[in-house]
């Protein structure tokens, strides 16, 4: 294209009118030209104008745009001798898609190229949640009642009782350790046995509250262990 | 006149007995804290459950998951008093490895007092038939049901009932009661303090009892039954009294034998008996039953 208007504007100038100048002319632009100087009014002036020295940077400054003009237009030319190439229609098919697409199909569009790894990347999620899911969260729910309570049952033993108990245990082990009854061990054995399951009762009904089926197994209990206790009396 | 007042007096008399009784019974507010989870089930896995004061359900099912529902209960005539006290109740439920452990347990921090609600927890859990199940309970209560593969029992204070159990079944129990109907397997159990009911037993038992009271049903199934009992009631029934061969022994001991069977009855040493049977057939499944200081009966 350039060289089309470079050709153009030397056909342009050809086409030009010439002019040629009066001799006369020429004549009084020799003896112009031949005057000396000293006659010369612009000479003159030249002559009586202060001498201006400019600063240093000034040059730099210059220099510096000379040369950026410099380099510009030889970029201009270079751009100009490079090869000039017609783009397919798809290309401007392309430009003109996506100057219309909205922000949200630019951002598929880009990451397109990355699916199959965000696929993949989703898969390895989703297997590690069902994997975890395996121990789902517990659901916690509050519900409130009422109901009717038994009557009231004591669990503390009599003291009474409680030294019979422990007298008799007693001089049973005194007598078996003198006497050496054939029972005696096994009888012994049965009695601590039978009163530490009356005190682990106890424990636990005082530490978790009455229950009718505890307190059954209580009495069980002290019911076995009575006989226990008489079978040692009897021995005395 | 004195029987009308008398009439009265005695109409009075029992009114005041009524609300006497009455007032000694009073409404409790019951607040219930329940946990809902669910494991998925794969082979290996196994349920481990630790029950403190609780009562355990457990049945199976075929889905392969683990579905369990705990109740934390909390009873007190004030409700505040039993949502504060319900907190001292704590559980867990998780999996670790190839072991689903569920346990409950009563916290109570040093510097607080003591709970005065009554508390307990309550599982209910479904488990595949052929989930292996160990279930440590205490003061409590436990029902399983339908499992096929192998459980421990071992329990303290507690009733225990078993219904339609195969496989390998393994039974401590120390001071309560066990009950089973439908156990078809090799099963170990032992027992002190404890009385022991089995109704129609198929396979191998193996029995060490102390101090309890023994209700046995045998079934045809019964192949091999092995019962150690001391200080302990023996009351053994079989449906085909003849069918079986009979080792027996007692030391100190009652015992009953049924009629019209050619029982051999040894003497060893004063108080010791052996009696011996051995049926007509080529095979037959055996009975061993030794107890000391007890008493047995054998019959239908």
């Amino acid at each position: 294209m350039e060289e089309r208007r470079v050709s153009s504007l030397q056909q342009a100038i050809q086409n030009l009118p010439t002019f040629q100048a009066p001799d006369a002319l020429w004549q009084a632009i020799h003896h112009e030209l031949d005057r000396p100087s000293s006659d010369q009014p612009l000479h003159q002036a030249l002559h009586t104008l202060p001498d201006v020295i400019p600063p240093a940077d000034l040059w730099d400054a210059i220099s510096a745009e000379l040369t950026f003009r410099e380099k510009e237009a030889a970029l201009h030319r270079t751009i100009r001798r490079l090869p000039q190439y017609e783009p397919p229609p798809l290309v401007w098919k392309e430009i003109q898609t996506t100057l219309t697409q909205t922000r949200l199909q630019r951002t598929l569009q880009l990451i397109k190229p990355y699916r199959w790894a965000a696929a993949a990347v989703l898969i390895g999620v989703s297997a590690g949640l069902a994997y975890l899911g395996n121990t789902s969260q517990p659901t916690i729910t509050y519900l409130a009642s009422t109901e009717q309570a038994p009557a009231g049952y004591s669990i503390e033993i009599n003291d009474q009782d409680q030294d019979a108990i422990r007298e008799i245990g007693a001089a049973f082990t005194a007598y078996h350790n003198q006497y050496n009854d054939p029972q005696g061990e096994e009888l012994i054995q049965e009695l601590n046995e039978l009163e530490s399951a009356s005190k682990e009762l106890r424990q636990v009904l005082r530490d978790y509250g009455f229950d009718e089926k505890l307190a059954q197994e209580l009495t069980r209990v002290e019911l076995q262990r009575d006989q226990v206790i008489r079978k040692m009396a009897t021995a005395l | 006149m004195d029987a009308l007042l008398k009439c009265l007096l005695t109409t009075l008399l029992g009114l005041c007995t009524i609300s006497g009784f009455s007032q000694d019974t009073d409404l409790l507010q019951v607040v219930t804290k329940r946990i809902n989870k669910e494991f998925a089930f794969k082979e290996g896995y196994e349920v481990n459950i630790d029950g403190d004061r609780a009562e355990v359900y457990i049945e199976s099912w075929n889905q392969p998951l683990i579905r369990v529902q705990i109740d934390l209960v909390s009873k007190h005539e004030s409700k505040s008093t039993a949502q504060n006290d319900l907190e001292f109740l704590q559980y867990i439920a998780q999996r670790v490895k190839n072991k689903i452990y569920l346990r409950n347990f009563l916290s109570v921090p040093d510097n607080q007092k003591a709970p005065d609600s009554r508390l307990k927890a309550v599982y209910h859990i479904k488990v595949p038939a052929e989930c292996p199940v160990y279930l440590k309970t205490n003061y409590g209560l436990a029902d399983v049901e339908n499992l096929s593969n192998r459980l421990r029992i071992n329990s303290r204070f507690t009733q225990v009932g078993l219904l339609n159990i195969k496989g390998w079944m393994d039974i401590n129990t120390f001071f309560g009661e066990l009950q089973g109907q439908h156990l078809d397997g090799n099963a170990a159990i032992t027992s002190r303090r404890s009385d022991i009911t089995l109704k129609d037993i198929s396979g191998h038992f193996d029995i060490n009892a102390q101090y309890g009271i023994l209700n046995i049903f045998a079934s045809t199934g019964l192949l091999d039954f092995n019962l150690q009992a001391d200080h302990s009631q023996v009351f053994l029934h079989t449906p085909n009294l003849s069918n079986f061969q009979y080792t027996l022994s007692t030391q100190n001991s009652k015992l009953q034998l049924p009629s019209g069977m050619k029982f051999l009855i040894q003497e060893t040493a004063p108080g010791v008996r052996k009696v011996t049977f051995r049926p007509k057939s080529e095979f037959y499944p055996n009975i061993t039953i030794n107890v000391r200081f007890g008493e047995l009966f054998l019959g239908k």
